[in-house]
C-alpha cells in the first residue's frame, strides 16, 4: 500500500473482519463480537489522542496475539451437560422447518422424491441383482473349502479325483457328477415327463456338499446302483400323499431304463446352486452300463475335490502334471482347481458346464450402471435444492443472527435430505413390490431368487439410502450454511456466478452419463444384432433338431427311421449327430501322420456325425470327398475325419487326403476338408475340427424342413418318430432358436442397457424439468417485460433452452471418449465384432439434445404462455 | 504479573462478580478490571469473550444486542438468576481461600492436629 494513501478506518475494519471470519472456529455472531470490541479499543484510544490508523494497529495486534482464539471457541461450544437436551429441541424444531418447506414447495419436493425413489430402486434392484449372483453355491458350508478340477473345460477323466484323493494329503474327499442329459421318468404310467434335471452323483455327494434329506440316510442313500434321492418338488409330483422312500421310479437315460429304488428325500436344491437336479442317481448305477469310471483318458465327468482346512489349492495344482505322469507315463499341463464360488461367475468359456452361468465382467459393467443412476437422482437432488434456495435465505440468515453456527446448520440441512430420502426410501419399497417381476424378467431369473435374504436386502436398501443422504445432501447442506446473514440483505435474486457454474457441472455429468449408457445401448444392440446376422459357414434356418439322447430304439434302427422320415413331402434332409455345429466344442488330443512330438497330442473339437451331417447343414467340402455309405466299416469303426481348413493349416498338411490320425486308441483317415465354420460362439475364434463318420452317439436329430407347411410337416415327423420311438417323447427345438439362446447374457445385457439409458436419461430430464422451472421462476419478471416488448412464445422458450445448450455440448465432449474406450474395450471379448463407427456417437447425441429441448420447451411454455401482466404484477 | 494458571481460574468469578453490578459489554469488563488491579492484571478480548459465550450456554448470563452511544450494535451480558447464585457460591469459595491465606501468611506456627 502507498505511504501517501489516507488511511480509510471502515475499509481496514472490513478487510480485518473479513479475515477474522475465514478462521474455522469463528461464526458470524462471533466476528460480530469481535468486530464490536474492535471497534470500542479503537473509539477508546482515539478518544485518548491516538490517530485512526494507529488505534486500529494497537487494537488489531491484540488479537495478532491470541493464537489460541480458535481453540478457546471451540471449547465454549462442548460445554459439558448441554449437548443431548439442545439437540434433541433443536432436531424437532428441524424437522418441523423440513416438513414445513416440503410443504411449501410441494412440485419440488414430488420432483425430488419422484427422483430419489427412481434412482433408489433402480439402484436397489440392480444390487439385489447383484447380491443373488454374487451368492450362488455359498449356502455350502464347506464352499471355502470345495474346488471343480478343470481342463481348459468342466469335465475331466474320472480316475482323476481318486487319485488326487489318494496321493494328495491335502485332499480330504472327493465328488463325481455326471449329466445324462435328457431323462424319462415313469411311474406306473401316472406321469410321464421328460427332461428331468438329473445328475448322476457318487456316494460322498452329500459329505461334501450341503444338500440336506428330509428323509434317508446321507451317507448310504447313494451307495448301491439303481437307487436316487429326489427332491420334494418331484416327491410331490409321483407320490402324491404318499412316502416315496422304498419305493421305485422308472427312469430312463441314454444308457438304459431301470426301476430305481427312492432312498432318500432332499430339500429342494438352493436357487442360487450352479447344479440343480431334482433327482440325483447313484453313479453305481453308471458303473453297470459299461463306463469306465477308471479311465485317464476320456474327460467326461464333472470331479470336486474338498480340500483340508487351510490347505492351498494353488500347490495342489501344481501336484497334478506329476500325479498324471505316474499313471499315464507323461506329465500333462494345463489342469486348475476352480473355486467353488467362482464356477457360476468365472465359467462363461468353459465347456461342459452343468448350467450356464453367467459373467462376472456383465455383473461389473451393472454395478457400474447402478452407481452412475444413482449418481444422476442425487445430482438432481442437490441441484434442485441449491437453486430453490434463495428462497431460504431469509430463514439461514435470521437462524445465523440467532447464533447457529455453520456446523448447526449443516446437520440441519442434512437432516432435511435424510426425511426425503427416508420418504423416497418408503416410496421405494412400495415400488420394489410393484416392479419386483419385470424387473427379475429383465435380468432373466426368477423373482424369488431376488429376494432370498430379507435382513440383507433390507440392509442394501438402507445403504443406499444412507449413502445417498450424504452424496446428494452433501453438497446443498455446505452450500446453505455457508450463506452469511449479510448476503441476505445484499443481493436477492442474484447468485454468485461460482454456483451456476457447480449447477451446469452437475448438468453436464448426469447428461454425460445419459450419453454414456445411451451409446452403450446402441453398441451393444448392434452387436448382438451382428451375432445373429453374421454367416456362419452353415445353415441354421429351417432346421428341427429333435433330442435322441442315445435312445436305443431310435439308434439302433435310425437309418430306416431317416427312409421313413425323407417320404415325408417337406423334408429336405436328416442327420444325425453328437452335436450341431455352432457347438462343437468337445476338444480330444489326436495324434497325427507327421507328427513330430509324439507326448504332445494335436487338440481338435471333434463330433460325431453321419454321412449326411454336411448336407444338412450346407457345410462345403472344399477337397477330397464327404463321408459315403459305400464303406459301412468306415462308420463302424469311426475310421473316416472330415477336418476343416484351420485343422490342415495347424497340421501342416498342403495335401490332408489320405492322411492318417488317430485317437481314442482309433487310427483312421482324412477323407476330405470342409471349409472352415464357427464351430464356437463369436466370442472364440474357428478352432481345429474334425467330424468323425460313426454310427454311435446319436444324441441329436437334425431335419432341414422346407418352410411351407411347417405344421404338417411336423405332425408328419411326430407320427414316425412315434412309431420307433416307443413311448420316448418328441421334443424338438428350431436350431436358429438354439443357436439365439446362446448369446441370452448378451441379449439380456443389451436389454438391460436399454432400460439403464432410459431410466438415466429420464431421471437426467426430469432434474432438467426442475431446473427450467427455477429459472423460469427467477426470471419471471425478465419474461414479463420481455413479452411486453414482443418476444413471442417460441422466442422465449429459446430463451430458457439457450443455456443448456452448452451443457450438453460438453456432455457430448466428456462421453465419447471414454465410450468409445469402454466399448472398445468390451467389443475385443468377441473375436468377430462390429467397428465402432461415429454413427452411435452422433445418434445418441442428437437423441439427447431432442429429448432435452422437449422438456426443457414443455416446461417453459407455461411459462411463455403466461400473461405478462401477472408476471410483473407477482413481482 | 499475576501468573496464567491464577489469572485463568480467576476470570470466571471475576466476570460474575462485575456483572452483579449490572449489564455490562466487553470492553467496558476489560478495562474495569484492568483499573481495579491498576494495571496488575491484563485481560485481553481473545481471552473473553470464548468464556462469555461458554458462560452464556451455561445459562449464568445472558445477552442483548443494542444500540451503542455511537448507532452501532453492541452486545450487553447480564447475570441470570443462575448466575447470580453461581456468583454468590463463587464468592464465597474465594473468600474462604482467602481467609485462609492471609491467616497463613500472618500468623505463626500451623495450630496442633
Amino acid at each position: 500500500m502507498n505511504d501517501t494513501t489516507p488511511f480509510n478506518l471502515e475499509q481496514a475494519i472490513a478487510e480485518w473482519a473479513k479475515s477474522l471470519r475465514r478462521r474455522s472456529a469463528i461464526e458470524d455472531g462471533d466476528a460480530a463480537d469481535l468486530e464490536g470490541y474492535l471497534r470500542d479499543k479503537i473509539d477508546d484510544l482515539v478518544g485518548h489522542g491516538a490517530g485512526e490508523k494507529e488505534a486500529f494497529e494497537r487494537a488489531a495486534a491484540e488479537f495478532a496475539a491470541g493464537r489460541s482464539l480458535d481453540r478457546d471457541y471451540a471449547r465454549s461450544r462442548t460445554a459439558r451437560g448441554l449437548q443431548l437436551p439442545w439437540r434433541l429441541t433443536m432436531g424437532k424444531n428441524y424437522l418441523k422447518t423440513a416438513a414445513r418447506n416440503l410443504y411449501k414447495n410441494r412440485g419440488y419436493a414430488f420432483l425430488n422424491i419422484a427422483g430419489m425413489t427412481i434412482g433408489i430402486v433402480g439402484c436397489f434392484f440392480i444390487g439385489l441383482y447383484i447380491q443373488s449372483q454374487l451368492s450362488f453355491d455359498k449356502f455350502n458350508a464347506n464352499y471355502d473349502r470345495i474346488c471343480r478340477i478343470t481342463y481348459g473345460q468342466a469335465t475331466t477323466a474320472p480316475a482323476l479325483a481318486p487319485a488326487m484323493r489318494d496321493n494328495f494329503p491335502e485332499i480330504e474327499n472327493y465328488v463325481h457328477m455326471y449329466d445324462p442329459g435328457d431323462v424319462l421318468i415313469r411311474r406306473e404310467n401316472k406321469n410321464t415327463t421328460f427332461k428331468t434335471r438329473t445328475l448322476y452323483a457318487s456316494a460322498k455327494l452329500f459329505d461334501v456338499f450341503t444338500l440336506p434329506l428330509i428323509q434317508g440316510d446321507p451317507g448310504t442313500a447313494l451307495d448301491k446302483a439303481y437307487t436316487a434321492v429326489i427332491d420334494q418338488e418331484t416327491a410331490r409330483t409321483y407320490f402324491t400323499g404318499e412316502d416315496p422312500v422304498g419305493q421305485a421310479l422308472n427312469i430312463a437315460t441314454r444308457f438304459g431304463v431301470g426301476n430305481y429304488q427312492i432312498t432318500g428325500i432332499m430339500r429342494d436344491v438352493p436357487r442360487n446352486s450352479h447344479f440343480r437336479p431334482h433327482i440325483w442317481i447313484s453313479q453305481e448305477t453308471f458303473n453297470t452300463f459299461g463306463n469306465d469310471l477308471k479311465s485317464w483318458d476320456s474327460n467326461f465327468i464333472h470331479s470336486y475335490v474338498l480340500l483340508k482346512r487351510n490347505a492351498d489349492a494353488r500347490a495342489v495344482e501344481k501336484q497334478i502334471p506329476q500325479l498324471i505322469a505316474k499313471h499315464r507315463g507323461k506329465a500333462v499341463e494345463g489342469y486348475a482347481l476352480q473355486p467353488l464360488a467362482d464356477i457360476h461367475l468365472k465359467s462363461s468359456a468353459m465347456a461342459f458346464s452343468i448350467e450356464p452361468g453367467s459373467d462376472i465382467t456383465y455383473l461389473t459393467i451393472m454395478s457400474f450402471a447402478a452407481l452412475l443412476i444413482l449418481l444422476i437422482a442425487c445430482a438432481n437432488y442437490a441441484n434442485l435444492v441449491t437453486a430453490n434456495s434463495l428462497k431460504r435465505f431469509r430463514e439461514i440468515g435470521v437462524r445465523r443472527v440467532f447464533g447457529a453456527g455453520k456446523s448447526q446448520l449443516i446437520g440441519q440441512f442434512l437432516l432435511e435430505s435424510a426425511a426425503v430420502i427416508l420418504t423416497a426410501l418408503v416410496c421405494s419399497v412400495l415400488l420394489t413390490g410393484l416392479l419386483i417381476k419385470p424387473a427379475a424378467a429383465l435380468f432373466g431369473v426368477e423373482s424369488r431368487s431376488l429376494l432370498t435374504n430379507l435382513p440383507r436386502s433390507l440392509f442394501l436398501l438402507f445403504g443406499i439410502g444412507a449413502v445417498s443422504a450424504v452424496l446428494a445432501g452433501g453438497y446443498p447442506a455446505v452450500y446453505l450454511s455457508g450463506i452469511r446473514p449479510a448476503d441476505v440483505f445484499r443481493r436477492i435474486g442474484a447468485e454468485k456466478p461460482g454456483k451456476s457454474l457447480f449447477r451446469n457441472a452437475l448438468v453436464i455429468v448426469q447428461f454425460a452419463i445419459s450419453i454414456f449408457l445411451i451409446i452403450g445401448a446402441l453398441v451393444i444392440g448392434q452387436q448382438v444384432r451382428f451375432i445373429r446376422n453374421k454367416a456362419l459357414g452353415f445353415n441354421r434356418e429351417q432346421i428341427l433338431v429333435v433330442s435322441v439322447s442315445q435312445n436305443k430304439d431310435i439308434q439302433g434302427r435310425g437309418d430306416v427311421l431317416k427312409t421313413e422320415m425323407l417320404k415325408i413331402p417337406g423334408i429336405q434332409g436328416l442327420a444325425f449327430s453328437s452335436t450341431l455345429p455352432m457347438n462343437l466344442n468337445w476338444r480330444n488330443g489326436f495324434n497325427y501322420e507327421g507328427q513330430t512330438d509324439e507326448a504332445t497330442p494335436f487338440q481338435i473339437c471333434c463330433c460325431y456325425v453321419d454321412p449326411d451331417y454336411c448336407d444338412v447343414f450346407g457345410l462345403q467340402v472344399i477337397a477330397g470327398q464327404g463321408f459315403s455309405r459305400d464303406n459301412p466299416g468306415d462308420a463302424k469303426f469311426e475310421r473316416a475325419f472330415l477336418i476343416n481348413e484351420t485343422a490342415a493349416q495347424m497340421l501342416r498338411w498342403e495335401n490332408p487326403i489320405g492322411k492318417r490320425m488317430a485317437f481314442e486308441n482309433k487310427v483312421g483317415t482324412v477323407v476330405g476338408v470342409i471349409k472352415d465354420f464357427h464351430n464356437l460362439p463369436l466370442s472364440q475364434r474357428i478352432e481345429p475340427v474334425a467330424l468323425i463318420q460313426s454310427e454311435r452317439n446319436r444324441r441329436l436329430l437334425s431335419i432341414k424342413v422346407r418352410s411351407a407347411d411347417m405344421e404338417k410337416t411336423i405332425a408328419a415327423v411326430k407320427k414316425v418318430w412315434d412309431e420307433f420311438a416307443n413311448g420316448w417323447p418328441f421334443e424338438y427345438q428350431f436350431m436358429d432358436e438354439t443357436y439365439n439362446a446362446m448369446y441370452k447374457s448378451e441379449v439380456v445385457l443389451g436389454r438391460q442397457s436399454r432400460v439403464f439409458s432410459a431410466v438415466a436419461l429420464f431421471l437426467t430430464c426430469f432434474g432438467l424439468f426442475g431446473l427450467v422451472a427455477f429459472i423460469a421462476e427467477r426470471r419471471t419478471k425478465e419474461i414479463g417485460i420481455r413479452k411486453v416488448l414482443g418476444a413471442s412464445a417460441p422466442e422465449v422458450c429459446t430463451l430458457l433452452g439457450r443455456g443448456f445448450m452448452i451443457p450438453i455440448l460438453v456432455a457430448n465432449g466428456l462421453a465419447w471418449p471414454i465410450a468409445y474406450l469402454y466399448l472398445k474395450n468390451w467389443l475385443q471379448k468377441f473375436a468377430y465384432h462390429i467397428d465402432l463407427g461415429i454413427g452411435v456417437f452422433l445418434a445418441a447425441a442428437v437423441a439427447t439434445w431432442l429429448i432435452a429441448m422437449i422438456t426443457v420447451v414443455g416446461r417453459s411454455a407455461k411459462t411463455a404462455a403466461a400473461n405478462p401482466v401477472d408476471s410483473i404484477r407477482y413481482e | 504479573m499475576v501468573s496464567k494458571a491464577l489469572v485463568a481460574a480467576s476470570t470466571k468469578p471475576l466476570v460474575l462478580a462485575i456483572l452483579r453490578n449490572g449489564e455490562n459489554y466487553g470492553y467496558q469488563i476489560i478495562q474495569s478490571v484492568r483499573l481495579l488491579a491498576g494495571g496488575r492484571l491484563e485481560w485481553s478480548e481473545p481471552m473473553l469473550y470464548p468464556l462469555l459465550k461458554r458462560m452464556e450456554r451455561e445459562g449464568l448470563i445472558q445477552s442483548e444486542w443494542k444500540l451503542n452511544e455511537n448507532k452501532r450494535l453492541r452486545r450487553y451480558f447480564r447475570l441470570t438468576e443462575k448466575g447470580l447464585q453461581e456468583q454468590e457460591r463463587e464468592a464465597a469459595d474465594w473468600t474462604l481461600i482467602n481467609d485462609l491465606f492471609v491467616r497463613l501468611v500472618k500468623t505463626g506456627p500451623l495450630p496442633e492436629i
